[in-house]
């Protein structure tokens, strides 16, 4: 299943340097829109996120058939750029999207409402878990900082999860 | 609606062709061979989303419209504005300054709509005069509806020093960006861009406060037209001299020009005339005649009432001599003061204290605060707020400062996979 990934779960992964997760959850192939790359503004996640599309842990994305233009310009008149390209994979190429912004009512309203296949961060690690890529131990660490950064998750441990 | 690449090819050059730009001006703004720009255009070489955008706003169109159902570029006034000025697409700080202005009116129109603030309703007046004939009449016809304008929003004889926000509150965007030195100003008037002046901010401040009347009086003259800009070369042009003598006299009133100088004792060619009343109704006059001499109007006189009125020196002048109260050969005479003036009126101002009359950045404070009651309404989302934010030059950590209280205080994500 192909993945149009947004700029939060990038920089989720990024800021962990566990972006070479988005290569070990099967079925799920992760793409990255170019307007997602371009609103990763710190330096060194962008350079994160560089090298792990120079891994093949993931790849980058242009919209340019001319229906996913016109969805994409559509979505851009009240979302970011980064949104509305992964809405127009979603909607154009029936991609599922990567995404965490649950703090946001208009982006939670558009990505609940439409019927999109949606993956978060914790997602991701749980499906790493299961997929044996990665230990409770090492996820519960990874939700441990990025709870430092005011990600925070609704449960204590994915051990609660299996 | 769902078009080809060979339609979109063929829009684009059709926005490419109305702006006068060739394949290779775009293929350059693009940074791709001019080959690719011609695949482009006959829907053989795919778009991406970037170039589009790109193509956007560097060429000033909106990107929904080519994907509309009736393609109808020529409504747009932006479009009208390139057609009819052949510099417009050789002119790169022009065009630039047009296409970011028009993206500007264009979100704010669109907020505007979101938020339910929609000034569609409210709009300044029409005049639908007769095209003037001959200079006579253009001067004629500013002088009036200047003063009909004065009068229907109530302004009295006062100075206008906040002109801006008084446009501004007849649902016009005023905005200022550095433009050509030969340019003072332009208009744009459409759906989507509403109605729009555009001052030149390397212009003094005086000037730009004029530049401002003359444009307001383009869009009640000449708002059919959606379009012009305004050039020192074409002030000969008729309706550049109606709208200059609708700015002369909004912001510089007869009546009120005359009661400055009357409070100064400068009233030469009036008689000052008292009469007092008795208990039988006799009246008793008194009157007094300025003499000539003493009371002529010298060039500190000229400061102060442009200073009071916050229009430039030389415009006082013209004023002054429009309205008869000095000859041409006074008027000569007293420009030629022009140093002394603008010393004397460097030391009043700075006495004074006052502050800029058109401050800058009020349109995009104001393009800012829709974006975030927007944000709050769950109208736009944070990205494209923050978007916003950054055609204003506000860093993302600052909207993200401004938007936190419309948040929730806390959230928690579980697990989401697709089943």
């Amino acid at each position: 299943m192909d993945v149009a990934t947004d700029t939060c779960v990038l920089i989720n992964l990024a800021v962990v340097v566990r972006l070479d997760l988005l290569k070990v959850v099967p079925p799920y192939i992760f793409h990255a829109p170019t307007e997602v790359l371009d609103e990763i503004e710190d330096l060194d996640q962008r350079a994160t996120v560089d090298q792990a599309i120079a891994a093949g842990h993931l790849d980058e994305v242009k919209l340019d058939q001319p229906g996913e233009l016109g969805l994409y310009v559509s979505f851009n008149a009240t979302l970011g750029k980064g949104e509305s390209a992964c809405l127009a994979l979603g909607k154009g190429r029936g991609w599922a999207i990567a995404t965490d912004e649950s703090k946001d009512p208009k982006w939670k309203k558009v990505i609940s409402g439409a019927g999109f296949a949606i993956i978060n961060t914790p997602g991701i690690l749980l499906a790493s878990i299961r997929a044996g890529a990665l230990t409770v131990t090492a996820a519960d660490e990874i939700k441990t900082k990025l709870e430092l950064r005011r990600f925070k998750m609704k449960f204590d441990s994915f051990a609660s999860l299996i | 609606m769902s078009l080809d690449a060979t339609e979109l090819g063929r829009r684009i050059r059709k926005i490419r062709e109305n702006r006068g730009f060739t394949q290779q001006d775009l293929a350059d703004l693009l940074g791709i061979p001019r080959p690719a720009m011609v695949q482009i255009e006959a829907g053989n070489r795919s778009l991406s989303s970037v170039e589009l955008m790109k193509l956007s706003k560097e060429l000033g169109f909106d990107p929904k419209d080519l994907f509309a159902e009736v393609f109808d570029e020529d409504q747009d006034s932006v479009t009208v504005l390139f057609r009819s000025d052949s510099e417009m697409a050789t002119n790169h700080q022009l065009n630039q300054a047009v296409s970011h202005w028009s993206v500007l009116c264009r979100q704010f129109t669109e907020l505007e709509k979101l938020v339910g603030a929609d000034r569609k309703f409210i709009s300044p007046a029409v005049y639908e005069l007769v095209p003037p004939g001959s200079k006579w009449e253009a001067i004629q016809q500013g002088n009036i509806i200047a003063d009909y304008e004065r009068g229907r929003l109530k302004l009295g004889t006062a100075p206008l020093p906040d002109l801006p926000e008084i446009i501004e509150g007849q649902g016009v965007r005023v905005g200022r960006l550095p433009l050509e030195d030969c340019i003072s100003g332009l208009f744009l008037a459409d759906d989507k861009n509403g109605l729009a002046i555009l001052v030149n901010a390397e212009h003094s401040e005086q000037r730009q406060l004029f530049s401002c009347a003359h444009e307001y009086g383009h869009l009640l003259f000449d708002r059919k037209e959606k379009a012009t800009i305004s050039r020192r070369a074409e002030r000969e042009k008729l309706n550049e001299i109606r709208a200059n003598s609708f700015a002369a006299t909004l912001l510089l009133p007869e009546e009120g020009v005359r009661e400055f100088l009357m409070r100064a004792g400068k009233s030469r060619d009036l008689f000052q005339i008292q009469e007092i009343y008795d208990e039988e109704g006799q009246s008793v006059r008194a009157q007094r005649r300025s003499a000539a001499e003493p009371f002529s109007v010298q060039f500190y006189d000229v400061v102060h009432l442009a200073f009071y009125f916050g229009v430039s020196y030389e415009s006082a002048l013209w004023r002054l001599k429009s309205l008869k109260i000095i000859s041409e050969e006074e008027r000569e005479e007293l420009s030629s003061r022009e140093e002394s003036a603008r010393e004397f009126r460097t030391l009043l101002w700075r006495q004074s204290g006052r502050q800029e009359r058109i401050q800058g950045g009020n349109f995009q404070h104001k393009l800012l605060m829709l974006a975030l009651e927007a944000y709050r309404l769950g109208e736009i989302s944070k990205a494209k707020l923050r978007e916003i934010g950054a055609t204003l030059e506000v860093p993302s950590h600052q909207i993200d400062a401004f938007s936190r209280r419309s948040e929730p205080a806390e959230t928690a994500e579980g697990p989401l996979l697709p089943s």
